[in-house]
């Protein structure tokens, strides 16, 4: 509990100077916003004398700009600078109840969307009013006719299919929001950046068999409009800079052993300085050379300890995504909390809550970080499960049963429909030891299944899980260094290892939590597309976890030696 | 080795007359990346050899440097503005001997392989001059393409051996070896000046609310290529072009989707026309896809159809152009691959022209030529020329055409029988034309192109003759146009939406006309052209290779489609369809444009 408070007076201090500055700058009109209402007004107006007009009519306007620089090997791949604007329009016509967004059910994917010739309005990059309008316009009307056809399919697939286990309607009501941010300063000197980020993969040079070396060093400025039917307008402006180191070396048979490190912040100088990556740089050399030489893992179940990074990562895949408000609706879904509110799904020292306004934890910024989701709704903290009691789901403003409003997790990636997403997942435990106590109780657990060895998982790229019916619930969760830990207290690196599992039974044998709480900023691919997320957790001691042989590529390793200048 | 000689004689003095400045200005030193690809290139023929199989025979290496400025705007305003640099590695590497390599096959039982070689035989480069990084690269593709190349090579041996006919084709073609060395094409582009341009042409339509929607691209680029071969052929290229499109839709009343796009192909920004000529074409194109909407249907016409300037040069380019290369049918482990793609390629496009080499294909009276060194037409620089094709072969002019027969079609090193040598043509993926010339023996002017229509008409009982003026792509360009012309369905052929159609009566007033389709027109339907204008026009277009050329992708480093000329007179054909369009009519928009309500 004294690491979250930690967080949270962090947090309230980094919203202290925003608002601060928000204050000085409220006064400047956004002109654009000013278009996007008139305009929005104007559709309505003349939508609202056709037989089926609106009720709902948002814009969002996202305006990126972004620098990306790339290196190999010490060289220098790609150096490009980017500007784009994307509109999303979300058009409702029915009612909140029934509208065209409804999802058909048992309806093969849709073709509509691409197939239209006519969406092709281009969204300008300037701040020519007219060109704004036009567009608006025209992709409205593009909108409001795909949208009276959906509604006639929505309506006619509720009458032949069987009646819906969950009636909730199609969109809530929420408050309206008026927010507005200045236009964040952005500062990324592109020269400089070059040279260093040749700087940061100089050191795989000096190795032959790593194979493959990349830096990308990715500056860029997101800013947000947001107006819709029921009186909302949103700025909100911010840059991001990230990091992202990635090498992979080859070993004889052919499996492919990647590891990757990654840096991120808000501000262009929280990201660490070139003597902190080029450190980093040279541990991944070590590590990648010591995998080379790593003994193959076999299958194996037994005891283990999840990193902070690991946990969090496993509990993203396994539990985050099971508690996203439209898989208990959607039939297809294996809705595996459905019923569970108010009973105990997890342990009972473990607590999970969602916090999209948590901008920073001790010393690193979350990606999952946001002010108001992509529906308008002001973000905010949501208890998920207390005290192993699971209490509430992640909402977007499609309602669910017995939760008719959204609490501010409808996201998406631009073009897509927004649903409800995991933001900044954190996993508190009541119960903390020492991670050297940690392994104490590994090591016992161990001796005490009879197994030869325990496994440590330290790092990890990334995962996926199943959460539909139609496939086996199952996660993988891919680990990139692993190690055994022998009864003595030995530690042995291996390589190949894959963690899988089924979420019920996985939970049911998370037994500690260690002290050391780690962060996983990630990208999260899902209905919506990819949305920014971090999730925060300790390291867990499983009693029981599965793995499996990683696949692997079959391609042998290079006929020829490297080339050098010698030969 | 006589000739082989005399090649390179001239391709130096050609190059001396032409660069004589960069010649003493980059002589003797020899750059970082040649340097990286010589250097990989002698230790990939010396020792690249897997144990108990083949060394590689032929192993080719080209590094393209692409400068790339795409700005797009709509009116008035920019939505695009893509600057990149890239260097793109392309290896090329050939397992057996000339007669017989491990090239062109498909293996039916591995189509995973087929996508994988797609992807691995092209790797991007650093931008940096870096000698060692450039080197690795071409290690790692050399690696994957040899591996690939030896499972091809046993895998078409094998399919071949299981069959009576032998293969009688030549795998590879044996070409004289050329060293030219051209410098890098200036890299300006004033953006500034581009970004003005883009915003000026497209605020025209600011005026026109019953324009939808609306666009201008520009996109400049210069690109630089380096070849080396285990031959001995190395070459430096430096290619710059200047591509300008101003695209317009609308729909009438009743939902007819109309737009027209205009392009514009320079060697570079400057020479682009004036501000004024650009601005002028833009509103009249408007102008003419709003007074379109409001005009009538044809439900069908069977009669003569006048091709008027450009779109003479369009349906040429679009129908019997693609028809002038040659590719070798493709082996497969699978018989039936074959059988399915030559039906699926012969109801494509019509039949090859490959079997009526000797035979007549055009009126007695036509000739075509392509000569890809011809630099320019009538006094105007022509959007591309060069000496050198991607196969490192010496470009030349080749008849194609002469009167009316058929003499032989473009290939490159892969020929297809009974050609057996490259006439230099490689341009990216296959065979590409680079400037087509069909030329009329006997000519009319407009008036006697007219006259003759409406005599036609007369003569067959006809109320009005068809005046095409401009065919479009039906607004796609690019991939898009490429996919749609190959998708078209098996048994017809693509019916063409025209842009700009007119009926000419007898009286000789003319009426547009809307929603009006080409319909049937294959290679066969050019053999019904009765008369040539005497005033040729250069039009030029983006090449659209048909579905087989899709098969020879080799080395290819730059995978856009080439810039064709082609200098084509007005045609008057005996015997044409125009159909109603069948395309779909979505509701034209529920409000008002905002241009329009104020």
């Amino acid at each position: 509990m004294t690491n979250i408070s930690v967080v949270v007076r962090v947090a309230a201090l980094f919203f202290l100077l925003a608002s601060h500055s928000a204050a000085q700058q409220a006064a400047a009109p956004d002109h654009l916003l000013a278009v996007m209402t008139g305009e929005l007004q104007r559709s309505l107006a003349s939508l609202k004398k056709t037989e089926t007009p609106p009720y709902f009519l948002s814009y969002q306007l996202t305006d990126n700009r972004s620098v990306n620089v790339t290196s190999s090997f010490g060289a220098l791949t790609d150096s490009n600078e980017r500007h784009t604007r994307l509109l999303d329009v979300d058009l409702r016509v029915g009612d909140p109840l029934l509208d065209n967004t409804h999802p058909l059910r048992q309806a093969a994917f849709s073709m509509s969307d691409l197939t239209d010739r006519f969406q092709s309005a281009k969204i300008p990059l300037e701040d020519d009013p007219d060109a704004l309008r036009a567009a608006l316009w025209y992709i409205t009307d593009q909108k409001y006719k795909r949208a009276v056809e959906r509604l006639q399919q929505a309506k006619a697939n509720v009458t032949v299919k069987v009646e819906a286990e969950d009636k909730s309607g199609d969109f809530s009501q929420e408050p309206s929001e008026t927010y507005s941010e200045p236009i964040a300063t952005f500062s990324f000197d592109q020269k400089a950046w070059e040279t260093r980020v040749r700087r940061y993969t100089s050191p795989f040079k000096n190795h032959p068999d790593i194979l493959e070396a990349s830096a990308q060093v990715i500056g860029e400025i997101e800013t947000r409009r947001y107006v819709n039917s029921d009186g909302s307008s949103i700025r909100i402006s911010s840059p991001f800079y990230r990091i992202i180191i990635s090498a992979s070396i080859k070993d004889d048979d052919g499996m492919e052993l990647p590891l990757h490190q990654t840096y991120m912040s808000f501000r262009e100088d929280g990201l660490p300085n070139d003597a902190t990556v080029l450190k980093d740089v040279n541990l991944m050399v070590t590590n990648l050379l010591a995998l080379r030489k790593a003994p193959l893992a076999d299958a194996y179940t037994g005891p283990a300890i999840l990193s902070g990074r690991a946990s969090s990562v496993f509990f993203h895949e396994i539990f985050g995504h099971r508690i996203e408000g439209q898989r208990q609706k959607n039939e297809d879904e294996a809705q595996t909390f459905k019923k569970k509110v108010n009973q105990s799904v997890l342990p009972d020292f473990l607590s999970v809550y969602s916090d999209p306004t948590l901008a920073r934890t001790a010393n690193t910024d979350l990606v999952g970080y946001y002010l108001y989701d992509d529906e308008g709704v002001k973000a905010r903290r949501v208890t998920v499960v207390e005290d192993g009691v699971l209490k509430n789901f992640l909402t977007s403003r499609s309602p669910i049963e017995g939760f008719p409003h959204s609490n501010g997790h409808g996201r998406r990636q631009q073009g897509y429909q927004s649903t409800a997403r995991q933001a900044n997942l954190v996993v508190v435990s009541k119960k903390q030891v020492p991670r050297a106590e940690l392994k104490k109780m590994l090591i016992e657990q161990v001796k005490a299944a009879n197994k030869p060895y325990g496994l440590f998982f330290d790092d990890i790229e990334g995962g996926f899980t199943f959460t539909q019916r139609v496939l086996p619930n199952a996660f993988n969760v891919r680990p990139t260094v692993v190690f055994r830990v022998y009864p003595d207290g030995r530690e042995e690196l291996v390589r190949g290892v894959d963690l899988i599992g089924t979420p019920l039974i996985a939970f049911s044998k998370i037994v500690a939590a260690d002290d050391d709480t780690e962060v996983f900023n990630g990208m999260c691919g899902a209905e919506s597309g990819w949305v920014p997320v971090s999730a925060i957790a300790p390291g867990l001691l499983i009693s029981q976890i599965e793995t499996q042989r990683k696949e692997k590529s079959q391609e042998r390793l290079p006929i020829l030696p490297p080339p050098t200048s010698g030969n | 080795m006589n000739l082989r000689k005399n090649v390179r004689f001239r391709a130096a003095t050609f190059f001396l007359i032409a660069l004589p400045v960069v010649f003493s200005h980059r002589a003797g030193a020899q750059d970082i990346v040649s340097k990286a690809l010589q250097d990989e290139l002698s230790r990939t023929v010396g020792q690249l050899q897997m144990q108990s199989t083949q060394k590689p025979y032929f192993v080719a290496y080209r590094a393209d440097d692409v400068d790339d400025t795409k700005i797009s705007a709509s009116l008035g305003s920019l939505t695009e503005e893509v600057p990149s640099h890239r260097r793109m590695l392309g290896v090329e590497l050939r397992v057996g001997d000339y007669k017989l390599d491990n090239s062109n096959f498909f293996s039916m039982r591995n189509m995973a392989a087929v996508g994988a070689r797609m992807a691995q035989s092209v790797s991007e480069a650093p931008l940096d001059d870096d000698y060692s990084e450039i080197r690795r690269r071409l290690w790692l593709a050399t690696d994957a393409e040899y591996k690939s190349a030896i499972e091809d090579y046993s895998g078409k041996k094998a399919a071949l051996e299981q069959r009576k006919q032998a293969e009688d084709a030549q795998s590879f073609s044996k070409e004289p070896t050329v060293h030219i060395t051209e410098a890098p094409p200036p890299v300006k582009v004033d953006l500034p000046a581009l970004e003005r341009l883009a915003r000026d042409l497209s605020a025209v339509f600011k005026q026109m609310p019953e324009v939808y929607t609306s666009s201008v691209e520009i996109e400049c680029r210069n690109s630089y290529t380096r070849y080396v071969n285990s031959e001995g052929t190395s070459f430096a290229r430096g290619q710059s072009n200047t591509h300008l499109a101003v695209t317009a839709e609308t729909q009438s009343s009743d939902g007819l989707p109309i737009s027209e796009t205009f392009d514009v192909y320079r060697r570079s920004a400057t020479s682009l026309p004036s501000e004024s000529e650009l601005l002028e074409r833009a509103r009249q194109m408007g102008a003419r896809i709003a007074k379109v909407r409001d005009a009538s249907y044809v439900e069908r016409y069977n009669g003569p159809l006048l091709f008027e300037e450009d779109a003479a040069g369009e349906i040429f380019a679009q129908i019997f152009a693609p028809a002038l290369v040659a590719v070798p049918p493709p082996v497969s482990d699978d018989p039936r691959f074959e059988m399915f793609f030559d039906q699926f390629a012969s109801q494509l496009t019509g039949g090859s022209l490959l079997q009526k080499i000797g035979g007549r294909v055009l009126p007695d009276f036509l000739d075509i030529t392509e000569n890809p060194q011809q630099e320019s037409y009538k006094g105007a620089a022509l959007p591309i020329a060069a000496k050198i094709d991607d196969d490192g072969v010496m470009t030349r002019s080749t008849k194609l055409v002469e009167k009316g027969t058929l003499k032989t079609l473009l290939t490159t090193r892969g020929p297809a029988p009974p050609l057996e040598h490259s006439t230099g043509s490689r341009r990216g993926w296959g065979p590409a034309p680079t400037t087509l010339t069909l030329e009329a023996e006997k000519t009319m002017t407009r008036d006697e192109m007219r006259q003759e229509l409406l005599r036609r008409v007369k003569q067959r009982g006809l109320g009005y003759g068809i005046v095409v003026r401009s065919v479009g792509g039906g607004g796609l360009t690019g991939m898009f146009r490429m996919l749609a012309a190959m998708a078209t369905s098996p048994g017809s052929m693509a019916t063409n939406s025209l842009t700009e159609v007119y009926k000419l009566f007898p009286d000789g007033h003319e009426e547009a006309i809307r929603g009006a389709d080409l319909s049937g027109m294959t290679t066969a339907s050019f053999r019904d052209i009765v008369a040539a204008g005497n005033q040729p026009v250069l039009f030029n277009a983006q090449f659209i290779p048909k579905f087989n050329a899709l098969f020879t992708m080799g080395l290819a480093g730059a995978p856009d489609l080439p810039v064709v000329s082609y200098i084509v007179p007005s045609l008057l054909f005996e015997e044409g369809t125009l159909v109603r369009s069948a395309a779909p009519r979505p509701n034209p928009p529920a409000t008002k444009s905002p241009l329009a309500a104020r």
